[in-house]
């Protein structure tokens, strides 16, 4: 799935000039580094 | 998975790793300044943008800049001229001691609506211009950039083998957990899987495509002496440039191409005698006018005498790879929200890097099935996640 999110966030933005390919490249690749953030903020016994 | 399977995964990835962590977290570490190059030259006056002129629409001759430039400059010779699509009203101007010298000797910015000289830029010097030569060959030429090259490939052999020892460490873990109660090395492991994991397949492609871009110099002295060299053949000029008693000029040579490829935008002019020109051509590299196209060249060739486009080329596919490759490794081609993210993912990799030395580091001496036995007595085995993984991983490589 994250693979998945980061090629699309990767080459979405390939195929555009400032439209709908940037942002959802933008929201791919945050998607991605909110993961990261968000797990490693989890405290031992939290839910994920 | 085999005992012996694993272990030969997990020496893969641990040297792979060792070999190439110092180089790899001197290209992070020098490319996260250089995601903003743009941003910091400016902020540093090393760069300017052309100045707002509203109503004026008009164009200078081109001819006239590059006599100015030619002025300043009278022993030197007229390299390239470039085209910024981000800043259409500027022409960039490369001097050079020669016309096939390896690097310029000054870089001039004009204005193409007054001519105006807009700023000089500094050549071969600055923080940026030092970072910039570290991460692109450690100022050691063609074979610097060669190595760092064989660094990446031990990048993707770490990453895909570090994804194969995930699994039996991961597999009955939680995704994404971290033992922060834990000991500090089950701490640092956890967080080392889970950035790397997260980050695994952005830090590939970058990393392929940085390895890909460091065969640049291959790459376009292959296309030079095959593919250039064929076209200039099939488009031989009227008449050698060295007896042309009136060569035509440059905007000349322009003109003729916006007729002729009116789709196309100049992206740089290289010279006649230019190692990407031939001796008799100005050779113009458009780009397209879709998204896709403007990051690929088209080379034109024009008669540098008569002013008239002799050929229209096709970039062939390993050009156009790696033309391709450097915008997914530079990550500044959709704005400033993207460059941010690459800079957190290049972060986030710079974390994957030093934990995994730091891993090493405080268990270098253990072997690998011992590791996954150790992780057991570091947990709280039986009835935690964590050792249940632990027991189940340790029971896998013991009994595959």
């Amino acid at each position: 799935m994250l693979a998945v999110l980061t090629i699309i966030g990767l080459t979405s933005a390939l195929f555009s000039d400032g439209g709908w390919g940037d942002k959802l490249a933008w929201v791919c690749l945050a998607i991605v580094s909110l993961v990261s953030f968000y797990y490693w903020g989890l405290k031992p016994g939290q839910k994920s | 998975m085999q005992t012996k399977t694993l272990k030969n995964w997990y020496l893969v990835h641990k040297w792979t790793s060792l070999i190439s962590t110092l180089f790899l977290l001197m290209l992070c570490l020098t490319g996260l300044p250089l995601i903003f190059y743009h941003e910091i030259e400016h902020a540093l006056g090393n760069a300017v943008e052309p100045p707002e002129l509203p109503g004026v629409t008009t164009q200078v001759s081109v001819d006239s800049i590059i006599q100015s430039a030619q002025a300043k400059r009278p022993q030197d010779v007229v390299q390239y001229l470039f085209r910024d699509p981000d800043e259409p009203e500027a022409w960039h101007v490369t001097m050079a001691e020669a016309i096939d010298a390896p690097e310029g000797s000054a870089f001039y910015m004009y204005d193409v609506r007054t001519g105006e000289l807009l700023h000089e830029y500094p050549v071969r010097q600055g923080i940026m211009y030092f970072l910039f030569r570290l991460h692109l060959d450690m100022f050691a030429g063609l074979s610097g950039m060669l190595f760092l090259g064989a660094m990446g490939l031990l990048l993707a052999a770490s990453l895909v083998s570090g994804v194969v020892v995930y699994g039996p460490f991961m597999s009955k873990l939680k995704f994404g957990t971290v033992r922060a109660n834990k000991s500090s090395r089950v701490k640092w492991l956890d967080l080392h899987n889970l950035l790397g994991i997260v980050t695994l397949t952005w830090v590939l492609v970058v990393g392929l495509t940085g390895t890909i871009n460091t065969l640049s110099l291959l790459v376009f002295n292959h296309w030079q002496s095959t593919e250039l060299a064929a076209l200039a053949q099939s488009a031989k000029a009227a008449q050698p440039l060295s007896e042309v008693a009136n060569p035509a000029s440059f905007q000349q040579a322009l003109n003729a191409v916006s007729d002729e490829v009116p789709q196309g935008e100049v992206s740089f002019v290289a010279f006649p005698k230019n190692p990407f020109s031939t001796p008799d051509h100005f050779t113009f590299f458009m780009m397209g006018n879709t998204p896709l196209t403007s990051k690929l060249l088209t080379p034109v060739l024009v008669d540098a005498g008569t002013g008239t486009v002799s050929a229209v080329g096709q970039m062939p596919w390993y050009v156009t790879t790696l033309l391709l490759s450097q915008p997914l490794h530079f990550g500044d081609y959709a704005g400033m929200p993207l460059k941010i993210l690459w800079a957190i993912l290049d972060v986030l990799a710079i974390i994957v890097l030093l934990s995994g030395v730091y891993l090493w580091w405080k268990k270098r001496k253990v072997s690998i099935v011992d590791r996954l036995k150790l992780n057991d007595s570091e947990s709280d085995a039986g009835s935690s996640v964590a050792g249940t993984v632990v027991a189940s991983g340790a029971a896998r490589v013991a009994n595959p």
